[in-house]
C-alpha cells in the first residue's frame, strides 16, 4: 500500500519564473527560426521583424541561462544537475524499463520525486546533455553568426557561416524534439497534469517520508 | 572586455532595428540639380598656357602643313612617353601579351587580357596570334577596327613583335606587322606603314572640350594613321579635311605657330570626353535618347547610362516611365564626373598614398604627395579603376579607385538593415542600389550562323520587341546576383549581366574560324547555299527566315561543319562562352534601392531563381564561363527541352549563407528525422498508455 501523500513545495518562484521565461524564449526562437529558415515567398516586413525578435529572444534566453547558472552555482544546487554513474547505468536502466514496460502495466513509478531529488535519473542525463552540449552549441553558433559582420575571423575560424548556420539549424531540430519529449514527459507524473501544475503553482505531492528511492 | 561590451551594444542596436524599420526612408540630401536655385557656375577659366602645334620633326605643323604630333607638342611640357607607357587605355593589353594558350581568359587563341589580343565575341574577331594563318586581324586591321574605342598609342604605335615603332623592324628582318587583310576581297595584303604612319596617343581626345572624334575615326579607318591627331581638330576649325589628308587653317595660327589653349579648349578630361568611347548614351542633358550598339557599348553590354537626366524625362520608351522620377545615375546627378572616381593615381587631390604597405601601417593619412608641377609633368594615366568581371586589362590596378564605402558612411544610413555589416561584407552596394537596369542589353551573340550582312543572331534582355525600335518597350531587368572572386581574393555577391556567345573554332590548338571563311562556307551568290538551306528551311518556303537562323540540331551544325571542312578547316566545332559584365553604374536614389528582404531571403529570391541565358542553344553546345572573370556560377547551366539555356542556381553558392534561401542540408534531414521519430514515439507511447488506461478502467482496474 502506498504511503499517504503530502503537499510540498517543489519549485521556488524564481525557479518557476526562470523555467517559463526559458520556455517562452525557446518556443519563440523555434518559431522565428523556422520562419527565417523557410520564409514565405511574398515579401513585407515579416522577415525583418523575425530577425529582430529572434535576436531579442536569444538575448533573453542567454541572460536567463546566465542568471540561472549563477543562482545554481552560488546556492550549490548545481549538483542536482550532475548525473552520477548509477544515474546513467543501473538507475537509468531501471528508469527506462519503467517507461518501456512498467508504465503500461500500471506499475508504481520506481522513483518518487521530492523537492530535494526532483530530477529523475534519465532527466539528469538528458538535462546534462542539453545544458552542456546542445545549449552551448546553439549559443555559440548563434552568437558567431550574429557577430559575423563585426568579427568575421571568429566565424571563419570555426568553419564559416554556412557551417555554423547548418549546425545551428541541426541544434534547433534537436531542441524542438527535446521540447516535444519534455512536454510529453510531464504527463507521466502522478497524474497527467501533476507536473505541469507543480511548475505553475510551485507545489506538488509526494509520499510522506519518501526521501529515498523505492526498493 | 571591450568585445563583450561591444556585443552587448550590438544586441541593443539590433533590437532597435525594428523601430527604425517602421520609420519612413530618409529624404535624400537636398543638394541636387533640380533643387539648385541657380544654374551651375560657368566652367573655370582655362589655365593651360598657349601651345605650339608641332609635327613629328619638331617643326610648326600648321606652317609645314604636316600632321600634328602630340608626342612632340604636348611633350614640350609633359612626359608623353611616361604618359603613354603608364596608360592601360593606350596599352589595351600590349604590355600584357602572352603566348597563345597562356592568356588568363582560358581561350587558346587569346594573346592578352585587353582589346589587343583578346577575342571580341561582340565583333567575332580576334587579333591573329603571331605567325599564324589564316589572318583574321593584323595589327593595321586591328587599329582600324578598334578606332572608335582606342585612343592611340600602345599597339597603334609600337609592334607587339619587336617593341619598336610599327613599320620599323630591326634591320635585316621582314616586317611581321605588314600582314593585313583587304576587307573587301578577304585577301592578305601588305600594309605600308611608311605611308600610313602610326596612331600616337591622342591627348586631344580626352583633353579637348570639343574633339572631332568622328573625323578622327574616319582618318584611321581610311588608313591615315599619322593624321588621326590632326583630324581630331577638324571640328574646331583649325584644320579642314582634304582629299590627301588635312589642311591647316593657317589664318588662325600666328607665324610662330602659337595657338591659344582657350581657343583650342584644352583642359581637364570631362565626362563627355570619356563618353566618346565608353558610351554616348551618357549625355548630360535631357532628353536622354540612345540606341544599343557599338558606340554605346557600356549600355549595350553593362546596362550603364551615366547620365544625370531623369528617366521619366528621357526619350526612351520605358515601362512605367511616369513613375521613374530618378536619374539614370545618381552620381551623375550629384555632379560627379568620371575622372573624379577614375582619377590619375598620383593626382595630389586624390592620391591616398600607399597606406596598404606594412611599413606605414601606423599611418591613417600620408601627407606626402606629388607637387602639382611633378604631377602635371608625369601624370600617371593608369587611371584608378574598379574591380569588375569585364575589366581584365590592367588587372593589377583593379580596385585602385575608391569604392562606395570610401565616400559613404553606410553604417549611418542602414539602421533599418539587420546584420548590416554582414551584408556589407558579403555584397557589393550595387546589389541593392541597382535593383533594375533599363537599357536593353546584349544577352546572346551567336556567330554560328551569321546573316548575309555579317550579322550574328542576337538576343537582347530588358526589351519587348526589336531592340532600338522606338516602339519597343524597355521593360528593364534585374541583374543576376552572382558571387565573384575579386582581385584581392575576397568573394562577394555582385550584380552581373551575362553575355553568352557561340562561334566556330577549328584545328588543334583551336582557333576561331574567321568570319569571311564562314561566309564562304555558308553563302553563294544567291544567299545561303542549297545544302545549308535544305537543312535550315523548316517551313519549306525555300528561304532561311530569321526564326530559322539558328543551328538547332546536330545535323544542321554538321552541314556547316562539312562546308568548313571542305575549305580546309580540320575538326570544326562550335564553342560557347559566358562573359559577365559587372554592374557598377546606374545607381538610383536611395529610396529606389532594394529594401525587401524577400528579394533575396526566400524561395522566390534572386539567389534561387533560374536565369534564362538564351532562348536558343546552337547545336546543344553548353557554354562555359571565361576563366578570368572571377565569377563563380552558383549552379549548372542546363539546356531545357525547348532548347533554351538556363542557369539553375544551387542555394547558398560558394560559401555564402543566405538565410531563407539555403539548401536542405543532410543534417536538416537528420534533424527532421529525429523530430518525426520523437513525435511518432510520443504518439505511440501516449496512445498505448491511453488505450491501456481505458482498458483498465473498463475492466474495473484489473487489467
Amino acid at each position: 500500500m502506498n504511503a499517504p501523500l503530502q503537499r510540498v513545495r517543489f519549485y521556488t518562484l524564481y525557479e518557476r519564473l526562470w523555467h517559463w521565461v526559458q520556455a517562452v524564449a525557446v518556443v519563440a526562437l523555434a518559431g522565428t527560426g523556422f520562419y527565417l529558415s523557410f520564409p514565405p515567398a511574398e515579401g513585407g516586413e515579416g522577415f525583418r521583424l523575425a530577425v529582430t525578435a529572434h535576436n531579442a529572444f536569444a538575448a533573453l534566453l542567454i541572460a536567463n541561462a546566465g542568471l540561472a547558472l549563477f543562482y545554481n552555482l552560488a546556492s550549490g544546487l548545481i549538483r542536482r544537475y550532475v548525473p552520477t554513474a548509477s544515474d546513467m547505468f543501473s538507475q537509468g536502466v531501471r528508469h527506462a524499463r519503467y517507461y518501456m514496460f512498467g508504465i503500461f502495466r500500471g506499475e508504481p513509478h520506481p522513483f518518487d520525486r521530492t523537492p530535494e531529488k526532483r530530477l529523475l535519473p534519465l532527466q539528469k542525463v538528458t538535462y546534462f546533455a542539453i545544458l552542456n552540449f546542445l545549449l552551448p552549441l546553439m549559443v555559440v553558433t548563434g552568437a558567431l553568426r550574429f557577430l559575423a559582420g563585426h568579427y568575421p575571423d571568429w566565424s571563419e575560424a570555426l568553419g564559416g557561416r554556412p557551417l555554423l548556420a547548418t549546425l545551428h539549424r541541426f541544434g534547433a531540430w534537436m531542441f524542438v524534439a527535446f521540447l516535444v519529449l519534455h512536454i510529453y514527459m510531464t504527463t507521466t507524473g502522478r497524474t497527467i497534469l501533476a507536473n505541469m501544475k507543480a511548475m505553475l503553482t510551485g507545489y506538488g505531492e509526494c509520499e510522506e517520508g519518501s526521501q529515498e528511492e523505492k526498493p | 572586455m571591450s568585445a563583450i561590451l561591444r556585443i552587448f551594444w550590438l544586441v541593443l542596436m539590433e533590437g532597435a532595428a525594428a523601430t527604425d524599420a517602421a520609420r519612413p526612408p530618409a529624404e535624400p540630401p537636398a543638394i541636387t540639380i533640380r533643387n539648385l536655385a541657380h544654374p551651375p557656375p560657368a566652367p573655370a577659366p582655362v589655365l593651360h598656357p598657349d601651345v605650339v602645334l608641332l609635327d613629328a620633326e619638331g617643326r610648326v605643323a600648321p606652317i609645314q602643313g604636316t600632321p600634328l604630333s602630340l608626342r612632340k607638342s604636348c611633350g614640350a611640357c609633359h612626359d608623353t612617353a611616361f604618359i603613354e607607357s603608364h596608360n592601360y587605355h593606350a596599352q589595351v593589353g600590349l604590355d600584357e601579351q602572352t603566348a597563345p594558350g597562356h592568356a588568363a581568359s582560358g581561350r587558346p587563341w587569346d594573346t592578352g587580357p585587353g582589346m589587343f589580343g583578346r577575342f571580341d565575341p561582340f565583333l567575332g574577331r580576334v587579333l591573329t596570334p603571331p605567325g599564324e594563318q589564316p589572318l583574321d586581324l593584323g595589327t593595321a586591321d586591328w587599329i582600324r577596327l578598334y578606332a572608335p574605342r582606342h585612343a592611340g598609342g600602345g599597339p597603334a604605335e609600337r609592334s607587339r613583335y619587336h617593341g619598336r615603332t610599327l613599320g620599323d623592324p630591326p634591320p635585316g628582318t621582314d616586317d611581321p606587322d605588314a600582314r593585313a587583310l583587304d576587307e573587301a576581297s578577304g585577301s592578305p595584303m601588305a600594309w605600308d606603314w611608311k605611308k600610313s604612319g602610326t596612331v600616337e596617343l591622342n591627348c586631344l581626345l580626352c583633353h579637348l572640350r570639343s574633339p572631332d572624334n568622328q573625323e578622327r575615326i574616319r582618318a584611321i579607318r581610311r588608313g591615315d594613321f599619322a593624321w588621326a591627331s590632326t583630324a581630331t581638330l577638324a571640328g574646331t576649325g583649325w584644320v579642314t579635311g582634304h582629299e590627301s589628308g588635312y589642311r591647316w587653317n593657317t589664318e588662325r595660327t600666328g607665324p610662330d605657330g602659337v595657338v591659344s589653349a582657350r581657343a583650342l579648349g584644352l583642359g581637364h578630361a570631362r565626362s563627355d570626353n570619356c563618353r566618346q568611347c565608353h558610351g554616348r548614351a551618357c549625355r548630360c542633358s535631357d532628353p536622354v535618347v540612345f540606341q544599343s550598339g557599338r558606340d554605346n557599348w557600356l549600355a549595350e553590354a553593362g546596362g550603364s547610362v551615366f547620365s544625370p537626366g531623369r528617366m521619366s524625362q528621357s526619350g526612351m520608351n520605358l515601362a512605367g516611365k511616369d513613375s521613374l522620377d530618378d536619374p539614370w545615375d545618381v552620381h551623375a546627378e550629384r555632379l560627379l564626373s568620371c575622372s573624379q572616381c577614375h582619377h590619375a593615381p598620383n593626382n595630389p587631390a586624390y592620391d591616398r598614398g600607399a597606406l596598404d604597405r606594412p611599413e606605414v601601417r601606423h599611418l591613417a593619412f600620408d601627407a606626402r604627395r606629388a607637387l602639382e608641377s611633378e604631377y602635371l609633368f608625369r601624370p600617371d594615366h593608369n587611371l584608378a579603376k574598379g574591380d569588375t568581371a569585364q575589366g581584365t586589362v590592367g588587372r593589377r590596378f583593379a580596385g585602385t579607385m575608391r569604392d562606395c564605402r570610401d565616400c559613404h558612411r553606410a553604417e549611418e544610413t542602414h539602421e533599418f538593415l539587420p546584420f548590416a555589416r554582414a551584408h556589407f561584407a558579403a555584397m557589393e552596394c550595387t546589389a541593392c542600389h541597382v535593383p533594375r537596369l533599363f537599357p536593353a542589353t546584349r544577352r546572346v551573340t551567336d556567330w554560328t550562323l551569321p546573316s548575309q550582312r555579317r550579322a550574328p543572331r542576337v538576343e537582347n534582355a530588358g526589351v519587348e520587341g526589336p531592340v532600338n525600335d522606338p516602339l519597343s518597350l524597355l521593360t528593364g531587368q534585374a541583374p543576376a546576383l552572382l558571387p565573384r572572386r575579386a582581385a584581392n581574393g575576397t568573394i562577394r555577391l555582385e550584380p552581373q549581366l551575362l553575355h553568352t556567345a557561340w562561334y566556330w573554332v577549328a584545328g588543334e590548338p583551336a582557333r576561331p574560324v574567321p568570319l569571311r571563311d564562314l561566309e564562304r562556307a555558308l553563302f553563294d551568290d544567291a544567299g545561303y547555299r542549297a545544302d545549308i538551306t535544305a537543312e535550315l528551311d523548316r517551313d519549306r518556303d525555300g528561304t532561311v527566315s530569321e526564326d530559322e537562323r539558328v543551328l538547332a540540331t546536330g545535323s544542321q551544325a554538321g552541314a556547316v561543319a562539312r562546308r568548313l571542312g571542305e575549305l580546309g578547316y580540320r575538326n570544326p566545332r562550335i564553342v560557347g562562352e559566358i562573359q559577365p559584365f559587372t554592374v557598377s553604374h546606374g545607381v538610383g536614389h536611395p529610396d529606389r534601392a532594394q529594401r525587401d528582404c524577400a528579394a533575396c531571403h526566400g524561395p522566390a529570391g534572386r539567389m534561387c531563381q533560374p536565369l534564362e541565358l538564351a532562348e536558343a542553344t546552337p547545336a546543344g553546345v553548353r557554354p562555359e564561363m571565361l576563366a578570368d572573370t572571377g565569377v563563380l556560377l552558383p549552379g549548372p547551366v542546363e539546356i531545357d527541352p525547348d532548347r533554351s539555356l538556363r542557369l539553375r542556381p544551387q542555394r547558398c553558392p560558394a560559401g555564402f549563407y543566405v538565410m531563407g534561401a539555403q539548401r536542405f542540408h543532410p543534417l536538416d534531414w537528420l534533424g527532421l528525422l529525429v523530430l518525426l521519430g520523437t513525435l511518432a514515439g510520443v504518439a505511440l507511447h501516449g496512445g498505448l498508455r491511453l488505450w491501456l488506461a481505458v482498458r483498465r478502467k473498463s475492466s474495473g482496474g484489473a487489467a
